[in-house]
């Protein structure tokens, strides 16, 4: 292939690459699309209280 | 290196280049089309509608949150901050003292309500402080276990506080880091995670670039700072419209004897056993299938990498540093069922010495032998009896009132 074309192929293999692992691992992309949506935060472990 | 495979790295990295010149461009282009512009601010209003009895959770309503934030503003009321010994007893000090002694106060907590949380809902309104009048009830069991729990911290430190928080400019960055560090640490005991829990999570590692998620948050941040419109935290402020609290006219006035009759009452309804604990919770808790006699003991304390202990010191000093009206309690554990209560008396004097050093009223209630505990104090092995109750109400009335 080409100099020029495999520029362009690894430019946009690049360029998706970074794009997808900054908006969906690093920043929640979901924010961002629906940004008016409740933050809901649980524990997921359940503590009961025990006396022994 | 061959010629074709240098050619083929400099295609890589000029395009690699390119590619991060262009998700930048990209990434602002994003930014510019969001439209969202939070209000600065969140105003959380209303009525004071509690200033006696207590809350076992925050999250049982916004009004329970309200409630707390007028009792820390309210320069007249006491602040009662304890765990698993809250109950409906009407010698519980969030019941007796409004009723009986003129002093308004609110309790909150249930078992697992320890330093940790009490430390975020306390930083949570740290600037109204001053002067409150706050008491905080200390169990000795705490430091054996693994600090404040998940989910414990969720009821008590609401999302309101974390924002608080998480905005306000002038709390300290210690402070902020401390809860950043909890979060991070519990992190897979979350379902999921607020835009306040991390940016805290954020500033606990970009303080400490030794953290194996520095670069990550580093990158997150830098991320957040140009979509700033979506993930800025509001902060929030409360107006509470009213503290005007009802109290009787005339204060009722209880001698020693009336102490002494609530303790030998205890005393004389015990049955089933010479430990001095309600039968019910004998027969329930402390017999064994063979019908002998659970043995009580407790475990050495480890100061080293006791997060308990670690939190603990938190609250002492942001107790110190807000100039709190404040005052400890350490509850007792019963003797007659414990043998080695004696492990648990480093604790105590460090608690002793921690808070003598910042000169904050402390009533030690713990003692590890039977010839210095006062049977009836607890009604089980380790919740307070209402004779525990009075003695700490008498504790309250010279701190922050007479009756």
């Amino acid at each position: 292939m080409e100099p020029r074309k495999l520029f362009l192929k690894y430019l946009l293999i690049y360029f998706f690459l970074i794009l997808g692992f900054i908006y969906l691992h690093v920043i929640n992309i979901e924010k961002i699309i629906y940004p008016f949506s409740e933050e809901k935060v649980e524990s997921t472990v359940d503590f009961v209280y025990q006396q022994f | 290196m061959k010629k074709n495979d240098r050619k083929f790295l400099i295609v890589h990295f000029a395009a690699l280049l390119s590619a991060l010149f262009l998700v930048f461009i990209t990434v602002l282009f994003i930014s510019k089309n969001t439209d969202r512009i939070p209000e600065k601010h969140k105003l959380v209003s209303g009525q004071q509608k509690k200033w006696k009895g207590f809350y076992s959770s925050l999250a049982e309503s916004d009004q329970a949150e309200l409630d707390f934030v007028a009792s820390i503003r309210s320069k007249n009321q006491i602040t009662l901050l304890g765990s698993s010994e809250f109950g409906n007893s009407p010698y519980a000090s969030y019941n007796f003292l409004p009723d009986s002694a003129g002093l308004p106060t609110l309790g909150v907590g249930k078992g697992f309500h320890q330093c940790f949380s009490m430390f975020c809902e306390l930083l949570a309104v740290h600037e109204h402080l001053e002067n409150s009048e706050i008491c905080i009830i200390l169990s000795p069991t705490w430091f054996h276990e693994y600090g404040t729990n998940t989910e414990s911290f969720l009821e008590f430190v609401r999302p309101n506080f974390l924002n608080h928080i998480a905005a306000d400019k002038s709390i300290h960055t210690k402070y902020k880091s401390a809860i950043g560090e909890y979060i991070d640490a519990h992190l897979d005991e979350f379902s999921g995670i607020s835009n306040s829990m991390e940016y805290l999570v954020d500033k606990y590692r970009l303080e400490n670039k030794t953290e194996p998620g520095f670069l990550f948050s580093a990158l997150r941040k830098t991320m957040k700072e140009i979509h700033l419109s979506v993930y800025s935290v509001q902060d929030v402020r409360y107006r509470i419209d009213s503290f005007t609290v009802p109290l009787p006219d005339t204060a009722l006035v209880y001698s020693d004897d009336y102490i002494a009759v609530l303790q030998n009452n205890f005393i004389n309804s015990v049955t089933n056993n010479h430990i001095y604990v309600e039968d019910e919770y004998y027969s329930e808790y402390l017999v064994l299938e063979d019908g002998s006699q659970r043995p009580g003991k407790i475990r050495e304390m480890n100061f080293e990498n006791n997060r308990e202990w670690s939190d603990f010191l938190l609250l002492v000093e942001l107790m110190h540093e807000s100039g709190a009206n404040c005052s400890f309690i350490m509850q007792p554990m019963n003797p007659f069922f414990y043998s080695n209560l004696e492990l648990n008396d480093p604790l105590i004097d460090s608690v002793s010495a921690v808070l003598g050093a910042y000169e904050i009223p402390f009533y030690n209630m713990y003692s590890s032998d039977t010839s210095s505990y006062e049977p009836g104090t607890l009604k089980d092995i380790m919740h307070l009896g209402d004779y525990g109750w009075m003695k700490i109400n008498n504790f309250l009335i010279e701190q922050y009132g007479t009756p």
